[in-house]
């Protein structure tokens, strides 16, 4: 007897909810970047290493929430927005899928984890990659509390604690006031 | 190593494994030009459930997909027209397969057909079209494969379609999708696993490329597969078996069929057993016989189907009897832990003496002499073996 075949289609789905998370995420991690460039010094020679100007992007593959940090031709370095079209990206950097980048950006599988794992893109000049994700990975040790820092970066760097404290103050500072 | 002037090898397979790999599967699929694929499955509970686990993955991405959910038994040609007949109407672009075996070979033949534009699978040719002429094919097992999910051949309906290009181009190995079978089904995939990679090493066409890949697929095997089959598996023992299944599929694809292989599957009809059933008994005693014509290759097993220290503990001249001492122990095993429905010998398989010549010459085997076919099937159906003095075919 022939099988009769029940057919179903299966849309897209719209995750709100991971979005909602992960755009705030993403809009205060690229203010984070522009701010510890300008308060820590370690930060500013990684981004001296990068061609000027120099923009690079961090987002969630194939239209999901990003941020878009570029070094300007004056060498400072400013949040660009949190969308990519349209702009002229040297370095992008794409997490593969929405849940991925969930599960990171709730520290539940590190940067480095992710990156060993196959679940980011980059399109550019991957030497370019390197003081990028070092400099994600900085920006990470400031914003979050050792505890939580520990989870998403492979290394804590041994910094005196005030230059922590300190740092994270002003960078925290910079980032709501964005300048 | 034999080093042959000529060595052709290729794995269209790309395989993802591990956890959340499903989460890579909608940027595969996008790279490979498809964003709606039709899903094929069997309509029960736990495959509705594995679904929407699909759907959310791909849906999160942007992606759609259509779902044919049927309960194909045996699948014949009336499938793959049906199929074919909803990919083409609801605009897909893909072929995903949630499941193994015979729901994979219909997948391969739906894929051909849609591919080669063609309406019925008589007007198939398997040979003639390159990889990029056919649409993309994941597999997405949900149990323990059967070890041909990854190989270029599908079977329907009594005839086997072959050809390099209808391997898939996906495998895809999350341990929230594969499943728990049963331990005769385990042991079915570990024995054509373990075949297929062992024959693959030891046939004429071996070669570097695909020794180092069949001998993977034997070490995963041997270290994961009696874990599934005597009930003590963990979802990575079954991941990892699954794993080396597909990558024995390879190997298998890049070497002539062996042996115990081929005698497997022209005795499998009549003994009304999966041929990984038969594949298991026969392959001791291929492996003996090619010891006594003076196969020093069959030594090589030992490293992978038993790790380093053992190969290193073993004199060079007792590795192979080694190798066929340790298969005919699983095979004991096995026997055992499934109750009996895993066959120590072809008597237990349920063949008559007189079945066996099904599978002399004359019939599918034709090449070889026909005398070391009977000795091969006579010693498999009574289970004689373990004869250490050296036999020399002519």
């Amino acid at each position: 007897m022939a099988t009769r075949w029940e057919y179903r289609d299966h849309g897209p789905i719209r995750e709100i909810l991971r979005c909602a998370y992960l755009t705030p995420m993403l809009w205060f991690m690229g203010r984070a970047v522009a701010a510890a460039a300008a308060v820590d010094t370690d930060v500013r020679r990684e981004f001296d290493t990068l061609p000027t100007p120099f923009t690079f992007a961090l987002g969630v593959w194939p239209a999901g929430p990003a941020m878009v940090v570029a070094k300007g031709a004056d060498g400072r370095v400013r949040y660009r927005g949190g969308r990519t079209a349209g702009v002229d990206i040297d370095l992008l950097m794409q997490i593969k899928h929405l849940e991925t980048a969930f599960q990171m950006f709730t520290f539940r599988e590190s940067t480095a984890t992710a990156f060993a794992r196959n679940r980011l893109l980059v399109q550019g000049d991957v030497a370019n990659a390197v003081p990028v994700a070092r400099v994600l990975d900085m920006t990470e040790v400031y914003l979050l509390p050792r505890v939580i820092a520990r989870l998403a970066v492979k290394r804590i760097p041994r910094w005196k604690p005030w230059r922590t404290w300190i740092g994270r103050l002003r960078i925290y500072w910079r980032t709501l006031w964005g300048y | 190593m034999h080093l042959p002037e000529l060595v052709e090898f290729v794995n269209p397979v790309k395989t993802l494994c591990g956890r959340r790999a499903l989460e890579h599967l909608p940027f595969e699929l996008q790279s490979l030009g498809a964003c709606k694929p039709l899903v094929i499955r069997s309509d029960d509970a736990a495959s509705r459930d594995r679904l929407r686990l699909l759907a959310r993955v791909l849906g999160q991405a942007g992606l759609s997909l259509g779902d044919a959910a049927g309960t194909p038994g045996h699948p014949g040609p009336s499938d793959v027209q049906d199929l074919a007949a909803i990919y083409r109407d609801k605009d897909c672009d893909a072929v995903l397969v949630l499941g193994q075996g015979a729901l994979v070979d219909l997948a391969k033949l739906v894929n051909l057909t849609v591919s080669a534009g063609a309406l019925d699978i008589a007007e198939l040719d398997t040979g003639g079209r390159g990889l990029a002429g056919l649409r993309p094919l994941g597999v997405i097992p949900t149990g323990v494969p059967t070890g041909d999910e990854t190989t270029g051949s599908a079977a329907l309906a009594g005839k086997t379609f072959r050809g390099p290009r209808l391997a898939p181009r996906l495998w895809v190995l999350d341990p929230r999708v594969l499943g728990d079978d049963d331990a005769a089904t385990t042991a079915d995939c570990f024995w054509t696993t373990v075949t297929h990679a062992a024959e693959a090493m030891l046939g004429p066409g071996a070669n570097a490329l695909n020794s180092s890949c069949a001998a993977a697929a034997l070490k995963l095997a041997a270290a994961y597969g009696p874990a599934g089959i005597e009930g003590r598996a963990t979802p990575e023992d079954r991941l990892w078996l699954a794993n080396g299944a597909g990558l024995a599929g390879v190997a298998f694809d890049n070497a002539p069929a062996g042996l115990a292989h081929r005698l497997a599957v022209a005795l499998a009809p009549e003994a009304r057993q999966p041929a990984g059933r038969l594949m298991g008994v026969l392959l001791p005693h291929v492996l003996e016989d090619a010891m006594h014509s003076g196969d020093d290759h069959v030594a090589g097993l030992l490293q992978p189907l038993a790790g380093i220290a053992v190969h290193a503990a073993t004199p060079q001249d007792q590795r192979a009897s080694q190798v066929v001492a340790r298969l005919r122990q699983l095979l004991v095993r096995f026997y055992l832990a499934t109750g009996g429905r895993t066959p120590r010998t072809l008597e237990d398989a349920g063949l008559a003496p007189a079945a066996l010549e099904t599978a002399v010459p004359g019939g599918p085997v034709a090449e070889a002499p026909e005398e070391r076919f009977r000795e091969i099937l006579a010693a498999a159906w009574g289970g004689r073996g373990g004869d250490p003095s050296p036999r020399r075919h002519p």
